[in-house]
């Protein structure tokens, strides 16, 4: 199953240290924007020690339709509207787009040949070979070959409540005029919905991109968080996959977790995710930061913060500490895990993501459902709370995985 | 007539006045990783560490943030409003199996109506020398950072 990172500036040394442990970058366009230089530099780099790694570039295009506070606009919001042109830069940064502002099929083209161009010539910017060079050093390379590897290129895309939606349509048509600027197999769009259950049939949206010569998209549910839906939105995430698949759309989930890495089963092809974070997004989000230290916990396929795993390590015992080194090493030293260490939790995710997508690769369904339903049973153990916070959601996901 | 529930700040004042406080060190919203303890006494001496989350209704959130307080206090409570009292007292097994106590908050008093059971914590040591040194340092800087102290 593919596994793209997403990438960020401050952690560059995490991706060299993990190299083998994803298979793909997305990089956001307002990361390449402000920070081009040591992006390209980095991502060059790093591609080189790797040819078979994919990598993307995410407009990230949605910000510019929602309302957030434009009295704080800052640099890289203006950075990220000067990629697209009009309409962005003359409307979207001092109020929120609208479809109107593409009812003129110029500004939609326009922007879209700007978004796709800028994809295209980022992976053979022309930087100072002095910058450069700190990357090649970085990396360990003898030399910095240009990027060969597949880029995966993104028109604009906008969220949509439903198929009625005029969102729809819009990013609809960008990804149409994509095709007449790269061939269609190149592209991977992004289908950027509001919820699931506003999608009453994925065979619409798998036929219009069929029609279109499209072979792969990135699905994305607004703020989607895998560990709070329902089972009928857990359902309509299988259906929508099984559909995309038997129409030869492959479709990787653009945020996502260990419910994600189950829908292998189903035909997802891959997700991504941040360094610690990025498993669901709001396109709305409009302002960056580090997150605060939160620990994976592999049997719960779950991030909490230190003072909440710390119970579940302690009543919990060996069953939710025993597969991992950083949990094992902290309950044997009796050392309280909100002593664990940033850069120590995220070496930590990487290497329980990591087995969670071996663990899915190399068993049966039958077996992932017993595994999530065993992990129930432990944790009504631990006690009532614990089951109700952390067991529901695994089995809503051996539910949905049943069916 | 029903009285009007106050604003959860509100109910600081019954439940501090509620303890007998000398020796202790009062500390509102001490951090706890992400999370804020809402009235944290910490013993000068060694004594046990008391931990109260304030809420109220919301009876089930006061109990979980209140089962992972107990893993730096000693003794942990929920204080709620006594208008919440009763239908957390029906849940009281459920308190009971994760050693929490509840304390029901009047408009200007505060008593004990379920006592918190000692729950003992191989970890917690260390926490509350993690918490010691904090409060020790924002004395020693002259100001307070995530830690509020307010004087016993």
């Amino acid at each position: 199953m593919d596994h793209y990172l997403c990438y960020q500036h401050n952690v560059q040394k995490f991706f060299i240290r993990h190299l083998e442990k994803f298979t793909g970058i997305i990089v956001p366009f307002s990361i390449a924007s402000s920070f081009q230089s040591g992006t390209f530099g980095f991502l060059r780099a790093l591609l080189a020690k790797d040819k078979s790694k994919k990598f993307a570039l995410d407009p990230r295009s949605a910000l510019f339709q929602h309302k957030w506070n434009r009295a704080n606009v800052r640099e890289p919001h203006r950075k990220l509207a000067a990629i697209f042109g009009n309409p962005f830069l003359s409307s979207g940064l001092d109020r929120p787009l609208t479809p109107d502002d593409f009812l003129n099929s110029e500004n939609l083209s326009l922007s879209t040949n700007r978004c796709i161009q800028y994809q295209r010539k980022f992976r053979v910017l022309d930087e100072p070979e002095r910058k450069l060079e700190k990357y090649r050093k970085l990396l360990g390379l003898d030399t910095m070959p240009e990027i060969v590897n597949p880029q995966r290129l993104i028109p604009p895309y906008f969220q949509f409540a439903s198929l009625g939606d005029a969102w729809f349509d819009v990013s609809m048509r960008c990804i149409e005029h994509a095709t007449t600027l790269v061939p269609a197999d190149e592209l991977t769009p992004v289908v950027h919905f509001s919820s699931w259950k506003g999608i009453e049939d994925w065979a619409v949206i798998s036929d219009r991109l069929t029609a279109m010569g499209i072979k792969s998209v990135f699905v994305y549910p607004n703020n989607f968080k895998e560990h709070e839906a329902a089972e009928s939105e857990l359902q309509k995430y299988a259906e929508c996959v099984a559909v995309l698949s038997k129409n030869q759309i492959s479709a990787d989930a653009l945020h996502g977790g260990y419910f994600a890495i189950l829908l292998e089963k189903k035909g997802l092809r891959g997700f991504g995710n941040g360094v610690g974070y990025g498993e669901w997004r709001n396109s709305a989000y409009h302002k960056g930061g580090t997150p605060e230290v939160r620990i994976y916990i592999p049997k719960l396929h779950r991030f909490l913060d230190p003072a909440s795993a710390q119970p579940i390590i302690t009543r919990g015992g060996e069953y939710f500490a025993a597969e991992s080194d950083l949990l094992t090493g902290y309950a044997l030293a009796d050392k309280p895990l909100t002593q664990v260490q940033p850069q120590e939790a995220l070496d930590h995710f990487m290497w329980c993501r990591q087995q969670e997508i071996n663990f899915v690769a190399s068993n049966t369904v039958k077996s992932l459902i017993a595994d999530l339903h065993e992990t129930v049973e432990v944790l009504k153990k631990v006690g009532p709370l614990e089951e109700e916070t952390y067991g529901r959601p695994l089995s809503r996901w051996a539910a949905t995985l049943s069916g | 007539m029903s009285v009007q529930p106050p604003k959860e700040s509100e109910l600081l004042a019954p439940v501090v006045a509620m303890f007998d406080l000398s020796g202790y060190v009062t500390v509102l919203e001490a951090k706890l990783s992400r999370k804020r303890i809402d009235l944290l006494f910490v013993p000068n001496s060694d004594c046990h560490w008391i931990a109260v989350e304030l809420k109220v209704s919301s009876w089930k959130r006061a109990l979980w943030q209140a089962s992972l307080n107990s893993q730096l206090a000693e003794f942990s409570y929920v204080a709620l409003w006594e208008g919440s009292v009763a239908s957390a007292l029906t849940h009281q097994e459920l308190f009971k199996s994760y050693g929490v106590g509840i304390i029901s908050v009047g408009v200007d008093s505060a008593s004990i109506v379920l006592h918190p059971a000692y729950c003992p914590n191989s970890t917690r040591p260390r926490q509350q020398a993690d918490i010691l040194q904090k409060i020790a340092g924002s004395k020693k800087d002259g100001h307070i950072g995530p830690l509020s102290l307010l004087s016993a």
